[in-house]
């Protein structure tokens, strides 16, 4: 069983052919479910684009129901953003939410979704990366990801991208339990996963893509880890399911 | 399925730990992936002062194990490399020549690389060039450059022996897809082809499978990655075969 925790749709376009090879990899690779957040509007998306993402996530799970869930996507920065977000945790396939960068992750302004998704015990997904090059404009990085942690230490976080540079990633949130880490994207590095798991254990590490984007390499990297076979489950699936509650209903 | 790596390494990287650097470690993955034969070259020699003295350890560490065949690093910026490279032919048994121009500082048009081609056109020995050996947005202590595509378009132009660009992105193996065609002596390796979810089946539809060889930069990167584009690919059993293992025993006479 494989369930990808990290993945993406980029336009209305439900149909495109980016689209249509995400669903069908995860039928060939036997991926079963698949987490995604819809990023319109750019770095920093207006209140217009945050509602015509989240309408078309709904859409596209409604179109694979058995395979697709969401992760309500939103913009700090909203006044409206705890509204938006309680209005699409209404549909039970929402099963956490997405932070990218519009906002450092530590930014007051992300306090209520906090808040919010405590009470709802739903995980937050916030976008890391930390570049030598191409750091981009209120991009998190790790160090964010660990202030707002200990600040909700009852919210459940996940990081991306095993905070882009593990090496800067990792140690940050290591002393947060209730930060597991993702290993979608690009960080193509032979020993990211297994320097992980020396730092945090195998059940703080969940299996992510960022399909459209990537997808083999990030398989490779678990299939490759010098990991047990139950270490693997963990991170391919099983903390998943501990970690998104509404998974398992 | 039987697989020739055309793209690993032994020795010390500076920047990281490398966790499976030894030549014991390299033998495990070959066994384990069932790889028939890998041609490697030191870390050792790309950020020595002299190559030549990473490239001694390296023939120590391997000799006598004829899974490996060794690849040469040189630096055409440093004198002497003429003398050194007849040495490798002649006691070494070289395949191949591996040049980082990005990590060395110099450009593909600078005269002692070209000095370097036209001394391989003589022994007809293929020439390997690292485009990167990490990400750029990872790397710690040392900025590196780039290389200009349009340089390596040239030189396949212009040159009669085997080129063969290590660690491309999947967007700038498709940029050169003209010259990736079979008839050009160009030729690409995987470790590099991570965007996308079918990037070899994308690839497939401009590129050659003449012209895909199966690299994997190991132990810097994950094998599988580089291994896994190939075999999961949704492509005839043929262009795999010639991708993981018959284009290699052509290009390097294996």
């Amino acid at each position: 069983m494989m369930i990808d925790a990290h993945a993406h749709i980029w336009g209305p376009d439900l149909d495109s052919k980016a689209n249509r090879d995400m669903i069908e990899a995860c039928r060939r690779y036997g991926i079963d479910k698949i987490l995604i957040s819809a990023l319109f509007g750019g770095y920093g998306p207006d209140e217009e684009n945050i509602e015509l993402a989240n309408t078309y996530l709904a859409k596209f799970i409604d179109q694979y129901p058995d395979l697709v869930r969401g992760m309500v996507y939103l913009n700090p920065h909203h006044k409206n953003s705890v509204d938006v977000m309680k209005k699409y945790l209404e549909n039970p396939k929402m099963v956490g939410i997405k932070l990218w960068i519009a906002a450092y992750a530590d930014e007051p302004c992300v306090n209520p979704i906090m808040e919010e998704a405590i009470q709802q015990d739903v995980p937050v997904l916030f976008h890391t990366w930390h570049k030598r090059v191409g750091q981009l404009e209120h991009e998190p990085d790790a160090t964010h990801v660990a202030v707002i942690a200990k600040r909700y230490p009852e919210a459940k976080i996940q990081m991306a991208h095993l905070g882009g540079n593990y090496y800067h990633g990792i140690k940050a949130i290591r002393d947060c339990p209730n930060v597991w880490v993702d290993i979608s994207g690009t960080p193509d590095e032979r020993d990211a996963v297994d320097y992980t798991l020396k730092q945090l254990g195998s059940e703080r590490i969940l299996f992510g893509t960022d399909m459209p984007g990537v997808l083999l390499n990030c398989v490779a990297q678990i299939d490759e880890a010098d990991a047990t076979e139950e270490e693997k489950k963990n991170m391919f699936y099983q903390n998943a399911l501990r970690l998104f509650r509404r998974l398992s209903e | 399925m039987k697989k020739i790596d055309i793209n690993t390494f032994t020795g010390h990287w500076p920047f990281r730990k490398v966790y499976h650097q030894s030549p014991d470690s390299i033998r495990a993955y070959m066994e384990r992936d069932e790889v028939e034969q890998s041609l490697i070259s030191s870390f050792d020699s790309i950020f020595y002062n002299d190559a030549f003295e990473g490239d001694e350890d390296l023939h120590a560490a391997i000799a006598g194990d004829r899974r490996f065949r060794m690849v040469m690093t040189v630096n055409p910026k440093v004198p002497g490399w003429q003398k050194d490279l007849e040495y490798e032919c002649e006691h070494y048994n070289i395949c191949a020549v591996k040049v980082y121009p990005t990590y060395h500082n110099y450009l593909l048009k600078d005269p002692d690389f070209l000095e370097l081609v036209s001394v391989l056109e003589k022994k007809k020995l293929p020439l390997m060039i690292a485009l990167r050996l990490e990400d750029p947005r990872f790397v710690y202590l040392w900025s590196v450059g780039t290389i200009d595509l349009n340089t390596i378009r040239v030189l396949v132009g212009e040159t009669t022996i085997p080129i063969i660009m290590l660690h491309g992105l999947t967007a700038e193996v498709q940029a050169l897809a003209p010259i990736l065609d079979g008839k050009h002596n160009f030729y690409v390796d995987t470790c590099g082809l991570r965007y996308g979810v079918f990037p070899v089946e994308t690839l497939r539809k401009t590129v050659s499978a003449d012209s895909i060889l199966y690299g994997s930069s190991y132990p810097l990167l994950c094998a599988k990655a580089a291994s896994y584009v190939i075999e999961r690919a949704d492509i005839p059993e043929e262009e795999k075969e010639k991708m993981l293992y018959q284009n290699a025993e052509r290009v390097f006479n294996l």
